[in-house]
């Protein structure tokens, strides 16, 4: 389970998370849908403390954390628990796809580096990519480096993957497949935040839809709920914008 | 006029020479092996923009920049005694001159590379170090496992071009009578009256010691590249 209570952030002058709280079960899959600049990124590197929330909790599993005074040690624990897939992938580019999965094994979890590299053959396998194993990322399409983004985090076995716009800066025609993938980790019953504007995929894939603006919760609910039935002027606004269009027969 | 150059004369300076070879090396190896950790620590504490320290240090840099090695030397050979004496009490008059060209050399390479390494670590993009940050590496981790690796593959050639051009500068250490390479064609060319042969056997070993250094350099950039030398799969 991981719990985030009234998390609150501040860039200068811009408010741009201002109290926000979420809940999410275990094996639950979140997609977080809102406009562009309504603070999902900063939501979700908050939670990973890519950035330093002003106030704000969070739980992950049995550990809460105050997240504007954490420790360094506390910050390690946590981020132990938690995987990040990037939306520009992210990989570390001195590194091979097979060191990009084994770094966080060999070096962050201390695992032995045979056993490192037998799971990390076995994620390889997993996303499809083990013909790969030793190209660089400069030698990989965009498809294929998210996929090797999406091992690393999933290799480490943690509670909950945060991802961050998996597949915009992919070509259209790969969207499909690494959704497919996605999906994947999905189904291994993996607790996971997506922030993503695809919404055949949210309402394929999650549990709970939630839709932010502005720095808060607009409303959040079951797929077909918020998708369908949406409370919220803004967020029927929001997603007349984005919604393919419904046959009219519907209505 | 035919007699400008003579083989006969090259042959019999080449031994008159050749022992002046290790100063000019002895400058350059510390200018280099000094200089480079040198430049790291001010790269690192240049990034990390401590107040105090990041002024002095800028203050250091341009000066090193602005000013040539010449006068560099000198200040160093009559100014660091002093400031030392006065201000920690250690007397250093008694340095052999060597040190205080090899000093001036370290100073030098030090600023220098200091703004070479800090360019070159800043150039590595932010998201990087993250990435480093969400697989739960610690910051020194990430520093010398993700960070440091990629600025070096950015800052190897014009390293290359600092150390081969430190072997030119050497020949500043003739200012405090320290004779090297150039400094000892430079008194066979007065005492003889003949400069052409001596100069001839420096442009050889100036040549040569670029020639190697260039291809340890290539060497160095090859095992750096990270796939993209542009071989086709
Ligand atoms: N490091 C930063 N410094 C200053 N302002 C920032 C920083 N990061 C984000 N912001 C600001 O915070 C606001 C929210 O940004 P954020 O990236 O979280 O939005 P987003 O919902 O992810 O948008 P998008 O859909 O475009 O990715 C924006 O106004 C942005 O300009
Ligand atoms: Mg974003």
């Amino acid at each position: 389970m991981i719990e985030i209570k009234n998390i609150k952030k501040s860039f200068g002058k811009n408010e741009v998370l201002k109290d926000v709280s979420l809940k999410v079960d275990k094996g639950e899959v979140v997609v977080l849908l809102g406009p562009s600049g309504s603070g999902k990124t900063t939501l979700l590197r908050c939670i990973n403390f890519l950035e330093k929330a002003d106030e704000g909790t969070l739980t992950i599993g049995e550990d809460t954390v105050e997240l504007h005074k954490i420790s360094n040690k506390d910050k390690r624990k946590l981020r132990g628990k938690t995987g990040f897939v990037f939306q520009n992938y992210g990989l570390f580019k001195n590194k091979t796809a097979i060191q990009n999965i084994t770094e966080g094994l060999i070096v962050g979890r201390k695992i032995p580096k045979a056993e490192a590299i037998k799971k990390a053959e076995e994620v390889l396998e997993w996303v499809g990519m083990s013909d790969k194993r030793d190209y660089y990322p400069s030698k990989l399409s965009g498809g294929q480096q998210q996929r090797i983004g999406i091992a690393r985090a999933v290799a480490l076995d943690p509670d909950v993957i945060l991802f961050d716009e998996p597949t915009s800066a992919l070509d259209p025609e790969l969207v499909g497949e690494i959704l497919g993938v996605i999906k994947k980790v999905a189904d291994k019953g993996i607790t996971m935040i997506v922030v993503t504007h695809e919404m055949a995929f949210a309402q394929d894939v999650a549990d709970k839809v939630v839709f932010m603006d502005g720095g808060v919760v607009v409303e959040e609910g079951k797929p077909s709920d918020v998708f369908y039935h949406p409370k919220e002027e803004r967020t029927r606004q929001f997603l007349s914008r984005i919604l393919p269009e419904e046959p009219d027969y519907y209505i | 006029m035919k007699n400008i150059f003579s083989w006969d004369r090259l042959w019999k300076v080449i031994p008159q020479l050749n022992p002046y070879i290790g100063v000019s090396f002895r400058i350059v190896l510390s200018g280099l092996v000094f200089g480079t950790l040198l430049g790291l620590a001010v790269a690192v504490l240049r990034i990390k923009k401590i107040l105090i320290i990041n002024q002095i240090l800028s203050v250091y840099i341009s000066f090193m920049r602005g000013t040539s090695m010449l006068v560099q030397l000198m200040i160093i050979y009559y100014g660091l005694p002093l400031l030392l004496k006065g201000t920690i009490g250690v007397d250093i008059n008694s340095w052999d001159k060597l040190m205080f060209v090899k000093a001036t050399f370290i100073l030098n390479e030090g600023a220098f590379l200091g703004e070479l390494f800090r360019a070159a670590i800043e150039s590595v993009p932010a998201e990087q170090r993250e990435a480093g940050y969400s697989i739960n590496l610690t910051g020194p981790q990430v520093f010398f496992r993700i960070v440091l690796p990629q600025a070096v593959k950015t800052a190897i050639p014009a390293y290359g071009v600092d150390v081969i051009g430190m072997f030119h500068n050497t020949s500043i250490a003739f200012t405090l009578g320290v004779i090297d390479l150039v400094g000892r064609a430079k008194t066979i060319g007065i005492g003889t009256g003949h400069l052409i042969e001596a100069y001839v056997y420096v442009a050889f070993i100036y040549i040569i010691v670029s020639i190697i250094l260039k291809l340890l350099f290539y060497l160095l950039d090859r095992k750096f590249t990270f796939g993209t030398e542009g071989t086709v799969h």
